[in-house]
């Protein structure tokens, strides 16, 4: 709040002002403090960052800010002030008159947020004239096209028939900011808006984001896991722990010279785009011989192009989908991977770089040969695996392994998660469930769970949690090579931070080579050693991962590491910057 | 969109003749598997005089001599073109659509479907539009009150009502709703053209108790899916925009709620269109499924062979329509087509 820039926004009355909240759930086994006396104010047109991992009750805190909490079984004390609006003790109408009409919301999952079944110009219609019930018609259509085209949906008047799931993620969340600008409001609140997106189109509504708020006045209130992902766009932060305010100043102040240690280790969690992957395993190992590991230090890895035959050698694949449509059922061809070739060395960790739709899970599809390359060959250990019949690649199935993305749907719900890990051996053709038991235990020690999680179900565990356990059984066969596609963008920072340190420690215990699929490009860095750069099945860049990052060749690299958040709130102004004049000199950089 | 609808209906007469197929293989050939000798057929089919003469006559009607390929295609000939019978001397027109005639009542068997098919419809509709109505609003009240008197009580009953057939509850309503109450007359079929007012109230009886049964596995899946709607992230949005809750509920959260429960309303629709057997069955109403169950008891072979084909025909003429509606539901389904 008292911030120099800032200084004469001190004088205005805050729109929002949070005093003492506190909000409770009663369980079965006792009362969940979800939110303790939590205090803070964001003045008109100020911009406010909310940071905190997943549990530290900053989505609680942005629904009851909305008046959302009412319906449920939260329990709420405290003070709630919205644009004069006492969102506590008001009655329903009045807080229906001030949703969507003072305070607006933007949320996290832009693929779910929009009703299937209505085009999005009904559902901003409808949002204009419940708060506009004397505009007509026409009216509220003319608005909607207005707000669409503020936001940068292209030919606004045409796509405002069309339905959610004819636009993009970055689209559908442009809409949604779109409905929330619809009726002027005072605040823009956003819960992680950005955290289902890739890096490019974060950057593109990030930087949308803080140019209404300055056109409009709006005051922006940003909630995210991510301190980089704010630290651009709002004055002041809060940093929250467990329902409770850690911390909360200006930007500058906070991710500068942080006060509170939960600060500083947020902090230390981000990935950094700077940093080199030497310097971040320098840093692992340091870390790690304080601790005492039973584990003989690995030799130094193998160079790898040394004349050593590579482990798996890929050349010139492509993936062809037919795309169905057109009057006569006419159908097109469509390459998701178009003649991608690469090298792999034992020991090594490649990572794969792009935006979705870029063919990197494809491509780690084929590799894995759950998909059959439509062109090109795959030869893993000299063995040619490209067309090899199901019934010959299970036996090689031990020696590539996979981690997914989501490890909320890619663990059986109905198996514990002992026969979830256990699973490969059974259909390896191990038979002796006591072996079974202890090996699966074994390694659920080493990923850092207890052995007696055995017979727990997934659902009892966190993301991260269930994450090492998806971990846990890609290694139980002891495969040569491991997939991880996108394995931690669904993840906290903080959570992010301690997965890819396992996946560091376990490549070196275990021999492992590792191919990193991922749209963030400081996660790759830290873990890679070298990368490839893909964009519409194709590989635009590719080399030793310092080299890309450092001195970037083709544009799309660069506009890659453009996009990348970063902490510094000046630098990230100047990437703003940066960004802006990157798109206003192409055009041919349309908007996700 | 036209190529899927002409692609549909293609589908839709291919499936109609591999029932026929199936019904055909099942009266006339299934014996046949068992040991059944042609004679012993002609004499299931003969009907009330075995004769010597009479078997063979039946025999040559019916070309049970013949192949078995010759006997579908001249059945399936019938059903396109029409037949041609001799009795004794006497040739009878069977015109197309001919299904054959009955064995006990030397009836005509698709007229005599015809004849029945008002009252089944009658009842079919009414009751259709009865318990989509009742069951749809009582699951969304359901869902809306959860773990209200109101949820427990329309729960239980609904799930009294799946479980218990027409015939108990039928004969419970007759006996307190008509003779005990007399809050309705006794079921009777008045033509709607005669007097709607007759048809209406004649009907009611019957339509209530078709009705409760469905309705209470509406109201279940409503219930089941408005639950799952409200805890959608676009309900969420919706409220979040201001909107009053009786809006964020009809207008957001019922229509995916009822998606699924379009599916279930077309295949329930045909079904009950092929004949309502037990309701008409408990108020003596003459329709298809009391057709149905009076040549079951008199092995009339042909009536039930073309009253099988006949729901076939609703069930697959019902799906049908509930596919088209589909895409105008759902519009993510127009994009995958």
């Amino acid at each position: 709040m008292t911030t120099p820039e800032t200084g004469n926004r001190n004088d205005a009355l805050p729109v929002v002002s949070v005093r003492d909240l506190s909000i409770t759930f009663p369980t079965a086994d006792g009362d969940v403090h979800a939110v303790k006396n939590l205090s803070f104010e964001v003045a008109q047109g100020g911009a406010l960052g909310v940071v905190g991992e997943s549990g530290s009750g900053k989505s609680v805190t942005s629904l009851a800010l909305m008046g959302l909490h009412r319906g449920t079984r939260a329990r709420i004390s405290g003070e709630i002030r919205i644009a004069g609006t006492d969102v506590v003790t008001a009655d329903d109408r009045t807080i229906r008159a001030m949703r969507g009409n003072d305070i607006a919301m933007v949320f996290q999952d832009p693929m779910s947020s929009l009703h299937p079944q209505y085009t999005i110009g009904n559902q901003l219609v409808e949002a204009y004239l419940t708060h506009r019930p004397g505009a007509g018609k026409a009216e509220a259509r003319r608005r909607a096209v207005e707000v669409l085209d503020r936001v940068g949906i292209p030919e606004p008047a045409r796509r405002i028939n069309s339905y959610p799931h004819e636009f993009s993620g970055g689209m559908r969340q442009r809409v949604l900011i779109a409905m929330g600008l619809v009726c002027e409001p005072k605040v823009l609140l956003a819960d992680e808006p950005t955290t289902a997106l890739d890096v490019t189109v974060q950057a593109q509504i990030l930087d949308l984001l803080d140019e209404l708020r300055r056109d409009l006045g709006m005051a922006l209130i940003l909630v995210s896991h991510d301190l980089a992902v704010v630290a651009g766009s709002v004055d002041e932060v809060l940093v929250m722990r467990k329902g409770e305010a850690v911390e909360r100043g200006d930007v500058r102040r906070v991710l500068g010279s942080p006060q509170h240690p939960y600060t500083r280790q947020l902090l230390a969690a981000v990935p950094r785009v700077e940093v080199t992957r030497a310097q971040r395993r320098a840093q692992l190992r340091a870390e790690r011989e304080g601790r005492p590991v039973p584990v003989a230090a690995e030799p130094p890895r193998p160079a790898g192009q040394t004349g050593e035959e590579p482990l798996l050698v890929v050349r010139d694949v492509r993936q062809r989908f037919r795309i169905r449509g057109g009057l006569f059922g006419s159908s097109t061809d469509f390459y998701a991977v178009d003649g991608v070739s690469f090298d792999l060395y034992r020991g090594e960790t490649l990572g794969v770089v792009g935006e979705s739709g870029s063919g990197k899970s494809t491509l780690s599809r084929m590799v894995m040969r759950l998909l059959e390359p439509t062109e090109g060959s795959i030869v893993f250990q000299g063995r040619d695996i490209t067309h090899l019949p199901e019934r010959k690649m299970r036996p090689l199935r031990r020696d590539i392994q996979m981690v997914f993305q989501n490890p909320y749907s890619s663990l059986n719900p109905r198996m514990t998660v002992g026969e979830s890990i256990g699973a490969p051996l059974r259909i390896q053709g191990e038979r002796n469930s006591k072996l079974i038991r202890s090996r699966v235990q074994e390694l659920l020690e080493r990923v850092g769970l207890e052995p007696s999680h055995y017979n727990r179900f997934p659902h009892a565990f966190s993301g991260g949690q269930r994450q090492r356990i998806a971990i846990a059984r890609a290694l139980i066969l002891r495969p040569k090579l491991v997939i991880c596609d996108e394995p931690v963008s669904a993840l906290d920072v903080s959570t992010q931070d301690q997965v890819l340190r396992l996946l560091a420690e376990l490549q070196e215990d275990f021999d492992l080579t590792l191919i990193f699929v991922a749209h963030d490009l400081a996660v790759v860095r830290q873990i890679s050693d070298r990368v490839l750069v893909m964009c519409k099945g194709k590989i635009v860049e590719t080399g030793d991962s310092d080299e890309v990052y450092e001195n970037p060749q083709h544009p799309y690299t660069r506009q890659l590491l453009a996009a990348a958040p970063v902490l510094d709130p000046d630098e990230a102004r100047a990437h703003r910057a940066e960004r802006a004049r990157l798109r206003g000199g192409q055009p041919q950089a349309e908007a996700v | 969109m036209l190529r899927y609808i002409l692609r549909r209906l293609g589908a839709s007469v291919v499936l109609l003749l591999v029932v026929t197929l199936m019904t055909f293989v099942i009266f006339y050939v299934v014996p046949r598997l068992a040991g059944r000798t042609t004679e012993q057929l002609a004499t299931m089919y003969v009907g009330r005089a075995p004769t010597e003469a009479a078997i063979q006559a039946t025999i040559q009607r019916l070309n049970l001599d013949q192949p078995l390929v010759l006997q579908f295609w001249e059945f399936v000939k019938g059903i396109f073109v029409g037949a041609e019978y001799t009795f004794g001397n006497d040739v009878v027109q069977c015109s197309a659509p001919c299904f054959g005639y009955s064995f006990q009542t030397y009836q005509e068997v698709f007229p005599a479907i015809l004849d029945r098919l008002p009252v089944t419809f009658s009842l079919g509709l009414g009751a259709a539009v009865l318990w989509l109505l009742g069951g749809v609003a009582v699951g969304v009240v359901s869902a809306v009150k959860k773990g209200s008197i109101f949820d427990r009580i329309s729960m239980g009953l609904a799930l009294a009502a799946v479980s218990l057939p027409i015939f108990f509850t039928g004969q419970l309503a007759l006996a307190f709703l008509v003779h005990d109450w007399d809050l309705f007359p006794n079921a009777r079929y008045t033509p709607f053209t005669e007097d709607p007012v007759a048809w209406a109230s004649g009907l009611m009886l019957p339509w209530l108790t078709l009705a409760f049964l469905h309705a209470a596995q509406y109201a279940r899946q409503t219930r089941a899916g408005m639950l799952e709607t409200m805890g959608e992230d676009y309900i969420r949005t919706a409220r979040a925009k201001g909107l009053k809750e009786s809006r964020v509920i009809l207008k957001h959260a019922l229509r995916p709620a009822l998606t699924p429960i379009l599916t279930i309303f077309g295949l329930d629709v045909g079904m009950v269109l092929g004949g309502a057997v037990l309701t008409e069955q408990v108020y003596s109403l003459n329709g298809i499924g009391r057709y149905a169950v009076t040549a079951i008891v008199q092995s009339d072979l042909p009536v039930i062979l073309g009253v099988t084909l006949f729901g076939a025909f609703f069930i697959v003429l019902c799906n049908l329509a509930v596919d088209l509606l589909y895409p105008l539901v759902d519009p993510r389904v127009r994009a995958a087509r």
